[in-house]
């Protein structure tokens, strides 16, 4: 048993290092299924005054991010612009039919426009009223995601970019001098397609991981458009779950007899099968405790 | 420690992370201290999570009973604190890098009061100001795990969020005692 463990754990780690992580629905004890979607096609829609520093040019940047995630060909996950809308509303409605993906600049903070003693800045919900930034003043992006308590399946993700306090840029050079809350857009500031790519990630149910390589890496330096681009484990999680022609890898019963693999969570190709003996080691010794 | 932990930790390794996405300006204790109206250690009692905003938004309202002030209100017994996000039925709603308070939860929290006629208040800097109290041989100390959060720090650079502490309870209430030294 100790020779096995001792073979086992090279391989852990080493399928650990270089890995993706799933996203799972947050419970008391933390440990939730993984976050998915049902469908392969996932509609998305572009608040139309995009962003107020980078202009029109913003909303070319938001469609080449998503873009960036139709590439890979192993998957077909596949994300489909909708006309540009006027809607401000982020989050989910579970009566109405018309429930869109949503990426929308707050050009304004809540404090500076919701009269006083209105409902909402007790109860929440200034943002859809009235198209402001309502989260804490220094965070750049927030996504808010909808899904199912039981399953994790995703019926509804919106970006929300905080332009009420940051300068977004589209261009590729010069690097600007300064912060990111008072540079010219006519420089890199905070990049949108750098910071929507990989927002777009979490959309598709990915996680934070350890590598600084990879576009999910929780870091980035001012100016940085490295993550315009996906790298080697983004697109092994993205075609891990979304596998062209194949169930999609969710974490209930059911799929994880088509995958063989049970969740796939923070794993690379393959983890699935360094878990499988561990679990059979884990259940050995149970047996043997009861003998 | 026996085979079978020693397994368990390992498959710990494999299992997912919590949902995140958000890049937040770092706040050091003393900024964090400074930016908050009170300050409070207490116990998470109850969560309750409702629909707001024609049904679109889920917001979580905790009370907190607090059992020690070292910021604000000296009167304050029992808090009640707005996180957006929560669980109604069968539907959850994540807003990236927003605290969580499970009932139980022992915690130090920094908070701002909301506008409006009820007395809510919300945490500072996002999953920043919510800190946990854990006992380790008999002394109480202060952590805070990595939210998931990147925290974007005043040249420009974003870092993941680090680990906070372990800090005695006594050291860190010192510290922020003495951010608000000559303040209200």
């Amino acid at each position: 048993m100790t020779k096995a463990l001792a073979l086992l754990l090279p391989l852990l780690v080493a399928a650990q290092a270089h890995a993706y992580s799933r996203s799972y629905v947050p419970t008391a004890s933390g440990d939730g299924p993984c976050l998915f979607w049902r469908v392969r096609r996932i509609p998305f829609t572009l608040n139309q005054m995009g962003s107020a520093s980078a202009g029109r040019s913003s909303l070319d940047a938001a469609r080449a991010s998503f873009q960036v995630w139709n590439e890979p060909s192993c998957s077909d996950l596949e994300f489909v612009e909708e006309p540009l809308t006027d809607s401000i509303e982020v989050g989910f409605d579970p009566e109405a039919r018309d429930n869109t993906n949503l990426v929308v600049w707050r050009e304004v903070s809540c404090d500076e426009v919701v009269p006083d003693g209105h409902p909402c800045l007790s109860e929440g919900g200034c943002n859809n009223l009235f198209g402001c930034w309502e989260q804490s003043p220094g965070t750049i992006a927030v996504t808010t995601t909808t899904f199912s308590t039981k399953t994790g399946e995703l019926f509804d993700a919106d970006i929300e970019l905080n332009g009420a306090r940051f300068v977004f840029s589209t261009v590729d050079l010069p690097l600007c001098n300064g912060t990111p809350d008072t540079v010219p857009p006519d420089c890199v500031a905070t990049d949108i397609e750098n910071t929507l790519v990989h927002e777009i990630g979490h959309v598709v149910g990915l996680d934070h991981v350890s590598d600084p390589e990879a576009t999910m890496f929780l870091s980035a330096q001012f100016g940085e458009t490295e993550k315009r681009s996906l790298e080697a484990d983004d697109i092994q999680g993205l075609c891990d779950i979304y596998p062209v022609g194949r169930p999609t890898a969710t974490c209930v019963n059911d799929s994880v007899a088509v995958q063989g693999r049970g969740c796939g969570c923070g794993s690379g190709p393959g983890t699935g099968l360094l878990f499988t003996p561990l679990l059979v080691l884990l259940l050995a010794g149970r047996r043997r405790g009861r003998a | 420690m026996s085979l079978r932990s020693t397994l368990l930790a390992i498959a710990s390794l494999l299992v997912c992370l919590p949902a995140g996405a958000t890049v937040v300006e770092a706040l050091e204790l003393e900024q964090l201290s400074q930016a908050s109206e009170l300050v409070v250690r207490g116990t998470a009692l109850e969560s309750s999570a409702e629909w707001v905003a024609g049904r679109r938004q889920i917001r979580t309202v905790t009370r907190v009973q607090v059992s020690d002030r070292l910021k604000g209100d000296p009167q304050a017994r029992e808090v009640e604190v707005h996180t957006p996000g929560g669980t109604v039925g069968d539907i959850t709603q994540k807003v990236s890098g927003s605290p969580q308070l499970e009932p139980g939860d022992e915690v130090v929290l920094f908070l701002k009061r909301r506008p409006g006629p009820r007395r809510l208040f919300q945490v500072v800097g996002m999953g920043q100001g919510r800190f946990s109290v854990v006992r380790e041989a008999g002394r109480e100390l202060v952590v805070r795990e990595p939210a998931r959060l990147s925290l974007l720090y005043p040249d420009g650079s974003v870092r993941p969020s680090a680990r906070f502490g372990p800090v005695p309870l006594r050291q860190f209430v010192e510290r922020v005692q003495k951010a608000n030294a000559g303040k209200p």
